[in-house]
């Protein structure tokens, strides 16, 4: 797990997609209130694809490293993202991660959800 | 008779597993006793209680009452103010939803910065319903009750204190029978949450006057789905019941009922028979509870500080008096992040805002580490948790 910890804290740490976008089209805000996680999720979208993604998220190093592989994975998607679920998750990070984490996993998730729920 | 920590562990069959438990404010590990009496009652033939004229349900129902007579003495009283519920939190909302009618537009209801949900939403809930203000006793800044504080905010308007007999977070203490004292004398009520405070503090609500105090079986080392609402031989009288239905009826007319007297009255619903004989027989080998008068159970607790304070990069909180649990945060690395990494490598205990996120929140941070101690626990758990965190703190480089 430390070596897992290693590779997630690598992906946390990753400074792309990151921070407010000036120009988005959609917002949104989920929160993991049980680990105190916070996840925003700015889209651009332009002729229902998905241009470009930014993200601040802060709490545990599982949700942050969520957070930048979902901002990558949507990228370039046409429309709605689906059913992604906790999974999908997983299987971009790489790692094992444990149903008891699904909340820190799936936070992000929720925020990419909830905003593309207000188109 | 426990004084050596192999015969306690031995006690336990959940510690055959090889793991450092320390979790114990979530959950303790059950007694043998408790495993041995359930045991007995199950296979010995059951029944519903109070219900059948059979045999088997006198026998039953003589088992239940007797597993309410042990719980409450447990805590001095007897047991025609023992009230068994599936939990605290349903013994809190009971209390919350019986006192409702007592509440005013205006009232007040006090509850400390402390309270796990169970004992802070109750109380939210019905003074939005009834107009009534819930207001918040304050900390220390070396996280204790503020007493004074606390005293100068009852008045006449203060109807009910809700308050917890020991932080589920920090271990703190609270000094209740100043509380009550103070309470009484402006004719308010007092709610106790004696949830954590049963495994580790001597309690006697006679003694304390409490008007109701809770605590659950599964925190003493008994089954979960079972808890104790001790109640004054008032409210036992006047307050309604939460929960209607079969057990507790008396008399049943076309459009009315009538309840029955005493506790059975909030005993609506199938009772937990096996539950409360198991709960009884823990508490029946654990009394008295094993940290009174500094018992060994304080000493890993202070070993257990003293090792952590001296990792680099590791915040311990650490009130006076504190008893049982110790929080504490690694600098750079999520709670969460460290319990998970701890769980693999065997060590068990809980992270987060432990259901009382306000008083969380009011340390500034977004969770704690939480060790919490019981009766079982040695030396060698300590280590575990120790050697592990400062690994953690090493290899992940921060």
């Amino acid at each position: 797990m430390l070596l897992e910890y290693e590779n997630l804290l690598a992906l946390a740490n990753r400074q792309n997609h990151r921070g407010p976008m000036a120009d988005f089209s959609i917002s949104a805000t989920a929160v993991n209130a049980s680990c105190g996680d916070e996840c925003t999720v700015w889209m651009k979208i332009i002729d229902d694809a998905i241009v470009d993604v930014s993200f601040e998220a802060k709490g545990c190093v599982i949700s942050r490293a969520s957070a930048a592989v979902i901002a990558d994975a949507a990228i370039g998607l046409i429309g709605r993202i689906g059913p992604m679920g906790g999974q999908d998750v997983r299987a971009l990070l790489g790692v094992a991660v444990s149903p008891l984490r699904e909340r820190c996993l799936t936070t992000p998730l929720k925020a990419l959800h909830d905003a593309l729920a207000k188109l | 008779m426990m004084n050596d920590v192999e015969n306690i562990r031995a006690q336990f069959p959940g510690l055959k597993r090889d793991v450092a438990y320390l979790d114990n404010a979530a959950t303790t590990q059950m007694h043998q006793s408790a495993i041995d009496a359930m045991h007995a009652y199950l296979s010995g033939g059951r029944s519903n209680a109070g219900r059948g004229l059979y045999p088997v349900a006198e026998e039953t129902m003589k088992q239940y009452d007797a597993a309410r007579s042990t719980v409450a003495n447990f805590v001095g009283v007897d047991a025609g103010r023992c009230v068994f519920t599936k939990s605290v939190t349903e013994g809190l909302n009971a209390i919350a939803f019986g006192l409702r009618d007592r509440l005013q537009p205006g009232d007040e209801i006090l509850v400390s910065v402390f309270e796990h949900h169970a004992n802070l939403l109750p109380w939210r809930r019905i003074a939005k319903e009834r107009g009534a203000i819930v207001k918040t006793m304050p900390m220390t800044s070396s996280l204790t009750l503020d007493l004074d504080g606390a005293l100068a905010m009852m008045n006449d308007r203060t109807k009910i204190i809700a308050v917890t007999m020991m932080s589920n977070v920090l271990g703190t203490v609270l000094p209740i029978a100043q509380i009550v004292d103070a309470a009484h004398q402006i004719g308010a009520l007092v709610v106790v949450d004696a949830t954590q405070a049963a495994a580790h503090l001597p309690i006697n609500v006679a003694d304390l006057g409490v008007d109701a105090l809770v605590f659950s079986s599964h925190k003493c080392y008994g089954p979960a789905g079972i808890a104790a609402m001790i109640l004054s031989p008032d409210l036992i009288d006047s307050m309604e019941p939460m929960i209607v239905g079969g057990g507790m009826v008396d008399r049943i007319t076309a459009d009315d009922a009538v309840w029955r007297p005493g506790v059975e009255k909030f005993e609506g619903g199938s009772p937990n028979v096996e539950g409360a004989i198991g709960f009884a027989a823990a508490l029946t080998a654990m009394a008295p509870p094993p940290y009174e008068g500094g018992g060994r159970g304080e000493v890993s607790r202070s070993r257990l500080i003293t090792d952590l304070k001296s990792i680099p990069g590791v915040t311990v909180f650490d009130p006076p008096g504190a008893v049982g649990i110790v929080s504490f945060v690694v600098d750079g690395i999520h709670p969460h992040d460290v319990a998970d990494m701890l769980g693999q490598r065997g060590v068990c205990l809980r992270a987060g805002n432990h259901c009382a996120a306000p008083l969380v929140e009011k340390l500034s941070l977004n969770g704690t580490l939480r060790a919490s101690l019981a009766v079982y626990n040695d030396e060698r758990d300590i280590e575990a948790l120790v050697s592990n965190v400062k690994e953690i703190i090493k290899r992940a480089k921060i």
